[in-house]
C-alpha cells in the first residue's frame, strides 16, 4: 500500500484486497498517516479485487476519523463488483464515489 | 487446511475442513470461488460467493466457544446445475437468523456480514445444533436454456460462457450509454450556466432531463430565501403541486423532514422501506411510498436549496453512478442560483446608484444658477441632499422692476419620481408671468394644472410663494400646506407668516389666499421646508422650531446679510446633526431687506 500527501490529502494507493486480514492495519496506518495536519483521504480503489464486510468497515471509520477533522473521504474508481458491494450496503450514500 | 475434492454423479463437491483464524476463512472462500469458476459459474456468481463464504468463515472463526476453538470447522459446497449450495458447520454459541437482516448505522464499523449473506443469497438457513451449528446457503446459478440443458458438458460451458459475455456486453453498453447521455447532460448543463435565464425556468428543464438520466419518478426542488429564514418549493414534477414552506430557524420542530434534515446535517438524508418518510413529514401527503433522497445545496458556505429526488417503490435504491449525477446537477444549480442572485442584486444596487445619481442631477438642475437681486433686497439660498434624494425646490423669479416672487416647495416622495415631478412644477412655475405678483391665485392656478397628474401619480406638492413688492416694502404670501416662513427684525423674536391651505394636488378646486405683512428695515426673511426642523441628531432630537427662530433671532440681531445668515444657518445645522446621515433634504431662502 503506497500513501502520499497532497495539499491537505493522502493519497492512497495499490490496495489489492480489503478483508478481516489486513484492514485493521489499512486503517491504522492510514490515520497514523493523517496526524498530521491533514483531513481528506482518497483511496484508489482501482486495484482492489475484493472487499469484504471488515474492509467495508474500515472504510467507514476512516469516514468517521476525516469527518473529525472536518474533512472526507473519497473512493476512486472502485471495480465494478467492489461498487456492488458498496451499493448493496448503501455506503455508496455517504462516500464520494469518484469514477475513474 | 484439508482440500479434498469429490465428485458426486450430477453433482460437483467439494468439502473443505479449515481452523478458526481469519487467514484460512480468506483462503478457504478464495478455493471456493477457483472451485466455482471449474464448473462454469459467471464472474458476478465467483464474486458473491467469495464474498459469502468469507462472511459465513469469519464469523465462524470470530465467534468459535472457548472449546470449539480448537475444532475444525467444516465447509461443503454442493454445485448444482440449477443452483449452489454450500453448508458451513460451525463450534460458536450460535444465533437466531433473523428473518431479514438489517443494515447497522452508516457509521458503525461492524454488524454488515449477515446482511450481505442475505442480500447476495437465494436462500439462508441457520441450522443450531447442540455442539455445533450449520449455515445453509443457497444461490439459483443463471437458467441455461433447453438447448444447452440436453448438450453437452462442453456446449453447456460454451452456452454459459456466450450468456455471461451477452450479460457483460449488455451491462457495458447501458453503463457507456448512461455515461454518455450524463456527460452530455452535464456538458450542456455547464454551458447553459452562462445564459441569462429565469431560476424556475432552467431548473424545471433540467431536473426533467435529470429524472430521464437517474431513472427517477419525481423531484421536488426546494430554494432557502438569500437571509436563510425559509426553504420555499421552487420546482417540483409532483404533480398535486406542493407548496409548503419549511422555516430554518435552529429551534425545533420539524425534525421529521427530511428536506430540513438534509439542510440542517449538511448530508443526504435517503428514504426508503427501511426509513420511509415519516407522517409528519410534509412530503409525506404527497409521496408516501416511495425511495431517494433529499440533497442539500450550498454555494460556498450558504445553504441555497434542498433537492430531492425519488423513486416511486420503496425499493430500487439509485446506484453510485446515479447518485454522483444527482449531486453534480444539484451542485450545478446552486451555482446557477447564487449567480442569479448576484446578478440581481448587482443589478439592484446599479439601478439604485444611477437613479440616485439622475435626481441628483435633475434637482440640481432645477435650483437657479444665480438668484435674481434688487436694490436694498438680497437674496440667498441653499440646498443640501439627503442620501436619498427628496423632491425640495426653491427658486425667486424678478418681475419687471417691481419685485421678486420667492418660492419653495417640497415635493412628497423621493428619487427620480420626485426630481420629476419638481421639474414639472417649475415649468409651471415659468409659464405664467402674469400671476407672479398674485401668489394666491398662482396657487389656486397651478393646482389646477398639475391636479390630474399629481393625482394620478398619487403625490402631492407642498409650496410657499412670497411676492416682495420691492416698493412698497410689502409681502403677500400664499402657502399649500407649507410650514410659515420666519420674519426677524433686529431686536424683536422671529413671527410665523403665511397660511397653510391644502398641498397642491389634493383637492381640484381649492382657492389660495394670500396674507399681506410689511416689510419692515432690517428684516430678514427665512422660507425653508421641513428637512431644516426635521433635522435630527445621534439622540433622536429634531432640530425643531425653536431652535430655528432662536438661531434666526440671533441672525437678525447681527445684521448678518444673505450669504452669512445662510452659512451660519448650514453651519448650525450641520453642528447639530454631527454624524446622523441626513434622512431629508434641507433647503432653505432668505431674503434680507435693509
Amino acid at each position: 500500500m503506497n500513501i502520499q500527501s497532497q495539499g491537505n490529502a493522502l493519497i492512497v494507493s495499490g490496495v489489492t484486497e480489503l478483508n478481516a486480514t489486513n484492514a485493521g492495519s489499512f486503517r491504522d496506518q492510514i490515520r497514523a498517516a493523517l496526524a498530521d495536519g491533514r483531513n481528506n483521504i482518497d483511496i484508489d480503489l482501482s486495484r482492489v479485487q475484493f472487499v469484504d464486510s471488515a474492509g467495508l468497515g474500515a472504510l467507514v471509520a476512516l469516514r468517521k476519523t476525516a469527518a473529525e477533522r472536518n474533512g472526507k473521504v473519497r473512493l476512486i474508481n472502485p471495480a465494478a463488483h467492489v461498487q456492488q458491494v458498496l451499493e448493496l450496503t448503501r455506503l455508496h450514500r455517504v462516500f464520494e464515489i469518484v469514477p475513474g | 487446511m484439508v482440500t479434498p475434492q469429490i465428485n458426486l454423479v450430477g453433482t460437483r463437491f467439494l468439502s473443505l475442513t479449515f481452523a478458526c483464524d481469519l487467514r484460512e476463512s480468506r483462503e478457504v472462500s478464495r478455493c471456493v470461488r477457483q472451485f466455482l469458476a471449474e464448473a462454469q459459474l459467471p464472474e458476478s456468481d465467483l464474486h458473491a460467493w467469495e464474498l459469502m463464504v468469507t462472511e459465513a468463515a469469519n464469523n465462524a472463526a470470530d465467534y468459535a466457544t472457548e472449546a470449539g476453538r480448537g475444532l475444525p470447522n467444516r465447509l461443503e459446497v454442493f454445485c448444482r446445475d440449477d443452483e449452489v449450495e454450500i453448508r458451513l458447520t460451525d463450534h460458536t454459541a450460535g444465533f437466531e437468523m433473523p428473518e431479514r437482516a438489517l443494515l447497522p448505522p452508516v457509521d458503525r464499523e461492524k454488524g454488515r456480514g449477515l446482511f450481505l449473506i442475505q442480500s447476495l443469497a437465494s436462500g439462508v438457513e441457520y441450522l443450531r445444533g447442540r455442539k455445533e451449528n450449520c449455515m445453509v446457503i443457497r444461490r439459483q446459478r443463471p437458467v441455461l436454456t433447453v438447448s444447452a440443458l440436453s448438450a453437452t458438458a462442453s456446449t453447456v460451458a460454451m452456452e454459459r460462457r456466450l450468456l455471461e459475455d451477452e450479460q457483460t456486453l449488455q451491462a457495458m453498453t447501458e453503463e457507456l450509454a448512461s455515461c454518455y447521455e450524463s456527460l452530455s447532460a452535464v456538458f450542456r448543463f455547464s454551458s447553459a450556466l452562462n445564459r441569462f435565464q429565469q431560476t424556475e425556468e432552467f431548473a424545471a428543464t433540467w431536473m426533467r432531463e435529470l429524472l430521464m438520466i437517474v431513472e427517477a419518478d419525481w423531484y421536488l426542488l426546494q430554494v432557502a430565501d438569500p437571509e436563510g429564514r425559509e426553504l420555499h418549493v421552487a420546482v417540483t414534477s409532483l404533480p398535486a403541486d406542493p407548496d409548503y414552506v419549511l422555516s430554518l430557524s435552529p429551534a425545533p420542530p420539524a425534525a421529521e423532514s427530511v428536506e430540513l434534515r438534509a439542510a440542517r446535517t449538511r448530508q443526504d438524508v435517503w428514504f426508503d422501506a427501511a426509513s420511509p418518510l415519516l407522517p409528519g413529514d410534509p412530503l409525506f401527503p404527497f409521496i408516501q411510498h416511495s425511495n431517494g433522497l433529499a440533497h442539500p445545496i450550498f454555494a460556498e458556505e450558504s445553504l441555497i436549496g434542498v433537492l430531492s429526488v425519488g423513486r416511486l417503490s420503496t425499493d430500487a435504491s439509485f446506484k453510485a453512478g446515479q447518485v454522483n449525477v444527482i449531486q453534480t446537477f444539484a451542485d450545478f444549480l446552486g451555482v446557477q442560483i447564487s449567480n442569479a442572485r448576484f446578478r440581481t442584486e448587482h443589478l439592484k444596487a446599479q439601478l439604485m446608484t444611477r437613479e440616485l445619481e439622475i435626481a441628483s442631477s435633475l434637482q440640481r438642475s432645477l435650483l437657479p444658477e444665480r438668484l435674481p437681486q434688487m436694490p436694498g433686497l438680497e437674496v440667498a439660498g441653499y440646498y443640501q441632499s439627503a442620501r436619498l434624494v427628496g423632491g425640495d425646490f426653491y427658486d425667486a423669479i424678478a418681475t419687471n422692476g417691481h419685485g421678486l416672487l420667492l418660492v419653495m416647495a417640497d415635493v412628497m416622495g423621493k428619487g427620480v419620481p420626485a426630481a420629476m415631478v419638481a421639474t414639472i412644477f417649475r415649468s409651471h412655475l415659468h409659464a405664467r408671468p402674469d400671476l407672479v405678483e398674485r401668489p394666491g391665485e398662482f396657487l389656486t392656478w397651478l393646482n389646477h394644472s398639475l391636479f390630474p397628474d399629481l393625482d394620478r401619480m398619487e403625490m402631492f406638492i407642498t409650496a410657499q410663494l412670497v411676492f416682495v413688492d420691492a416698493a412698497a416694502r410689502r409681502i403677500r404670501v400664499a402657502g399649500a400646506g407649507h410650514c410659515p416662513l420666519l420674519m426677524a427684525t433686529t431686536g424683536s423674536t422671529p413671527v410665523e407668516v403665511g397660511n397653510t391651505g391644502f398641498p397642491l394636488g389634493i383637492m381640484r378646486d381649492a382657492v389660495f389666499s394670500e396674507e399681506v405683512s410689511d416689510l419692515r428695515p432690517a428684516t430678514r426673511l427665512l422660507l425653508f421646508t421641513d428637512g431644516v426642523t426635521d433635522t435630527a441628531n445621534s439622540n433622536r432630537e429634531h432640530f425643531g422650531l425653536d431652535r430655528l427662530k432662536e438661531r434666526w433671532r440671533l441672525i437678525a440681531d447681527r445684521r448678518q446679510n444673505a450669504s452669512q445668515a445662510v452659512q451660519d444657518l448650514a453651519s448650525v445645522l450641520q453642528t447639530f446633526q454631527g454624524k446622523e446621515p441626513a434622512t431629508d433634504d434641507q433647503t432653505f431662502l432668505v431674503l434680507v431687506n435693509e
